[in-house]
């Protein structure tokens, strides 16, 4: 009996926990234990399905860095083919500029894709990558940052630049209509 | 007495973990803003993609009828007998509504088509390029050639089953939108003036 108390008092108290905490998956809090700096030795970051995210996978980190904690290194995998990702980049302090470097490195061929936000700023900045993915967020003053990488899925990468444009271009686009009402019968 | 301890002990336990999980969220608050943000932006570009597969398909079908191209495509009419009864074009303007939505779906799915075709080629294509290193190497991709000929394959057979399905439903909805208009202008013939063409229009254009 006693042990049955125990474990009803314990699930009330923890239930709405447990239900808070399914809102936000798969999000790294760095601000709680921090990432290490190192690119050569980054935490791995895993793109997982995000409820309500109706296409593709991502990975989100909360943050805290600068000061003491000079940088944040993150790896994201490899993908041996080009692949379009999302990255939004967002500062949540009153501290310095936030810098994130993205290192895309593919056997001798190596890319660096440098976001920069300012204070309470954010950046959307969309990459096509391929090889070791590397993300590293460096700032000078103390601050926190929002990052999240987003990759919608093979579609989009099929998509030449072209078409990728087009899609940015039309980005709230209402649905198109197939079919016009005229007078008469028609056509 | 020990009973009286371990709860003591479990509510304690409980209680811990709450306050912690608790100084969490308020540090989880000033990061959710920007999580909405980007869950929203993300959701609406992908609605976006979407929006224009369908755009994209009907453009480069000189058959369908864009609103920034008012010369060309689908323009249904209900005939004069309906476009002088108040209640009957209205009704004929809810029914095309459905015809509009199927004909998206059909649209936008064939691009989406096209663009899995288009993935599938450039593996093919990087396979084939792989497959020149050595004999050993050779056969791998031979037979990973074989499995993306397979998966193609299993690909085309549930597209076009659920195209045949989704052009069997726009065939019922001109079918039924021809009953509405022969209800109120007997005779009419609606559907073999308006909806059966477009009907085979879907038929042949669609599947693969």
């Amino acid at each position: 009996m006693s042990k049955f108390i125990c474990l009803l008092i314990s699930s009330l108290l923890v239930l709405p926990i447990t239900v808070e905490a399914q809102k936000y998956q798969n999000i790294v809090r760095d601000y709680r234990n921090d990432a290490g700096g190192d690119p050569e030795n980054p935490l791995r970051l895993q793109l997982k399905a995000q409820k309500d995210l109706k296409s593709g996978r991502m990975a989100a980190v909360w943050g805290s860095i600068g000061g003491d904690d000079e940088a944040d290194s993150f790896f994201l995998g490899k993908t041996p083919d080009l692949a379009r990702l999302q990255f939004d980049l967002t500062s949540l302090g009153v501290g310095d500029t936030i810098t994130l470097t993205v290192t895309a490195k593919e056997g001798q061929d190596v890319e660096h894709h440098k976001i920069e936000v300012t204070s309470g700023d954010s950046q959307k900045v969309w990459l096509r990558l391929r090889g070791k993915l590397v993300a590293r967020i460096t700032a000078v003053e103390a601050t926190n940052y929002a990052l999240y990488v987003w990759y919608p899925g093979d579609l989009f990468d099929a998509l030449t630049e072209n078409e990728f444009e087009d899609v940015i271009r039309h980005q709230g686009m209402e649905k198109p209509h197939m079919v016009r009402i005229v007078r008469g019968d028609g056509k | 007495m020990i009973r009286i301890l371990q709860i003591l002990i479990a509510v304690m336990l409980a209680q811990s973990i709450s306050q912690s999980a608790r100084a969490d969220d308020v540090s989880d608050a000033l990061f959710q803003p920007s999580f909405s943000n980007m869950m929203t932006g993300a959701s609406a570009f992908a609605h976006t993609l979407i929006n224009y597969h369908a755009f994209q398909q009907c453009a480069s079908d000189p058959s369908c009828g864009m609103p920034d191209d008012p010369g060309s495509g689908f323009e249904v009419g209900a005939g004069s007998c309906c476009d002088n009864n108040d209640e009957c074009f209205n009704d004929f303007s809810r029914h095309v509504n459905r015809i509009d939505r199927a004909l998206f779906t059909l649209y936008s799915n064939d691009r989406r088509h096209n663009l899995v075709m288009r993935i599938q080629g450039a593996r093919m294509a990087a396979m084939r390029g792989a497959g020149g290193l050595s004999a050993p190497a050779a056969a791998v991709v031979a037979r990973q050639e074989a499995d993306i000929a397979i998966a193609e394959r299993n690909y085309l057979e549930k597209y076009n089953a659920k195209t045949n399905e989704n052009v069997g439903l726009l065939n019922d909805f001109l079918l039924e939108l021809g009953s509405v208009i022969n209800s109120y202008c007997e005779g009419s013939d609606w559907y073999q003036r308006n909806g059966l063409p477009l009907y085979l229009h879907a038929k042949i254009k669609f599947p693969k």
